[in-house]
């Protein structure tokens, strides 16, 4: 039941090296936070100058993000570590391609990341397996801040997600994590289809709403 | 937002659970292409989908936690950045279809074999675009100007995309980029533009029935 997501989310910064790859270069990169433009120098840097040490660091920051964001559509860790390092390297590949006017890069991530989980599952026709246990913990955000506190920007978020209410949230969580499409969630909860909409769409405009002034 | 039309539908589809489940990675395959080749002709489209999009990216970079990776993934990742990708295998010319947008003829290079129109009545053209979406059929038509497909209804949900040109039916007139929600009340007549014709996508999840004369017999063929 309580796979909360703010413990996990403490973790960031204590990733554990893998074998005996540049490790303090990788400590040093990890202690600086990742805000949107640093996220966005990186990939560019990627696109630009073919550069193998902005790689690492967002490798390191975000393969294990994408892999904990497939693995909550329930695929298996192995199968979910894989598809990480397609996307890894399918961002290697179109870095050229990205432009921050456009997207962020967090965005442009997100993107190529569920654009691999629409291919596998759509080569592997067969039916999802859900998660019945995952719960969108917004309650209780006092580990987040302490991860967060420095970045105003980070902070703003993790405010505008609690602001939501519980109802709400949890129905992105489905949405955006578990592969429902709204009549699936409407059928799972038993809520009509057009409140699942509407709590849907309330609180994407409200995340939208506290997120305006963060520039995202 | 270019012009979408919804016709006695009731609340299962709208254009925002498109938009949102597209962007969610949701959405099936075939209204997915829909909504993709949408975009194309739509900036407002574009930006509400991306909107949709940055609340994926806030979650991931987020909201979602992190699973540590294997031990050796970033060691192979490192060396197959350094393994120049294989060619892609050479994509079908597509020529008669080139003028289509991006999404439309990426999806029919997927194709085994080179999409063509084949005729299904006077003056009316079509081609499936096979998917992976159960129960969804995605299908061209290529309208020549002033003809008109037979009086028909279907089953389900139909999205209509005009790519290019113009039609008219007995409730409005529809021009390129233009898009037309409507469930299986929803009769109608489409009529090419006279001096244009007209090529649409059509994504239904259901068949589509033919009511009057001989394209009744096309029925047998569903």
């Amino acid at each position: 039941m309580n796979s909360s997501l703010y413990p996990q989310q403490k973790t960031l910064f204590k990733y554990p090296m893998n074998g005996n790859l540049v490790q303090d270069d990788y400590e040093i990169k990890h202690e600086a936070q990742f805000d949107k433009e640093a996220l966005n120098d990186l990939v560019e840097a990627i696109g630009q100058d073919k550069d193998r040490d902005a790689f690492i660091t967002l490798f390191q920051y975000f393969a294990p993000r994408i892999k904990s964001f497939l693995m909550k559509s329930g695929l298996s860790a192995e199968m979910a570590d894989e598809l990480s390092q397609e996307t890894m390297l399918t961002i290697w590949n179109k870095a050229e391609q990205f432009d921050s006017a456009q997207a962020s890069a967090s965005t442009w991530i997100y993107t190529i990341a569920r654009n691999k989980k629409i291919d596998f599952f759509r080569k592997n026709a067969k039916q999802k397996p859900g998660s019945d246990d995952a719960v969108f913990k917004l309650e209780e955000p006092t580990q987040a801040d302490s991860a967060y506190t420095q970045e105003e920007q980070n902070q703003k978020i993790v405010d505008a997600l609690s602001e939501i209410p519980a109802d709400q949230a949890d129905l992105i969580y489905k949405a955006y994590f578990e592969d429902k499409t709204h009549k699936d969630i409407a059928e799972e909860t038993n809520i009509p289809l057009g409140t699942v909409k509407s709590r849907i769409r309330l609180a994407l405009e409200r995340m939208r709403y506290l997120l305006d002034g963060v520039d995202l | 937002m270019n012009k979408h039309i919804t016709y006695n539908c009731n609340s299962d589809i709208d254009i925002e659970t498109l938009l949102v489940e597209y962007a969610s990675g949701t959405l099936n395959e075939a209204q997915s292409l829909l909504v993709e080749t949408y975009r194309t002709f739509c900036k407002d489209t574009c930006n509400q989908i991306k909107k949709f999009e940055d609340v994926g990216g806030i979650l991931i970079d987020h909201m979602c936690g992190s699973v540590n990776m294997s031990k050796s993934s970033l060691e192979i990742v490192l060396e197959r950045i350094e393994t120049p990708t294989p060619p892609c295998r050479d994509k079908h010319a597509c020529q008669e279809f080139g003028f289509l947008p991006q999404p439309v003829i990426e999806k029919l290079q997927e194709r085994r074999r080179p999409p063509k129109w084949s005729r299904i009545y006077k003056g009316v053209r079509h081609c499936p675009v096979p998917t992976s979406a159960q129960n969804y059929h995605v299908v061209l038509m290529k309208l020549a100007p002033g003809s008109k497909t037979p009086h028909h209804h279907h089953k389900g949900i139909e999205l209509t995309l005009v790519l290019q040109g113009a039609f008219h039916d007995e409730y409005g007139s529809y021009k390129a980029g233009e898009l037309i929600i409507c469930d299986e009340t929803h009769h109608h007549t489409p009529v090419a533009d006279a001096q244009t014709g007209c090529v649409c996508m059509m994504v239904t999840n259901g068949p589509v029935y033919f009511t009057r004369g001989m394209a009744r017999l096309f029925n047998l063929f569903q």
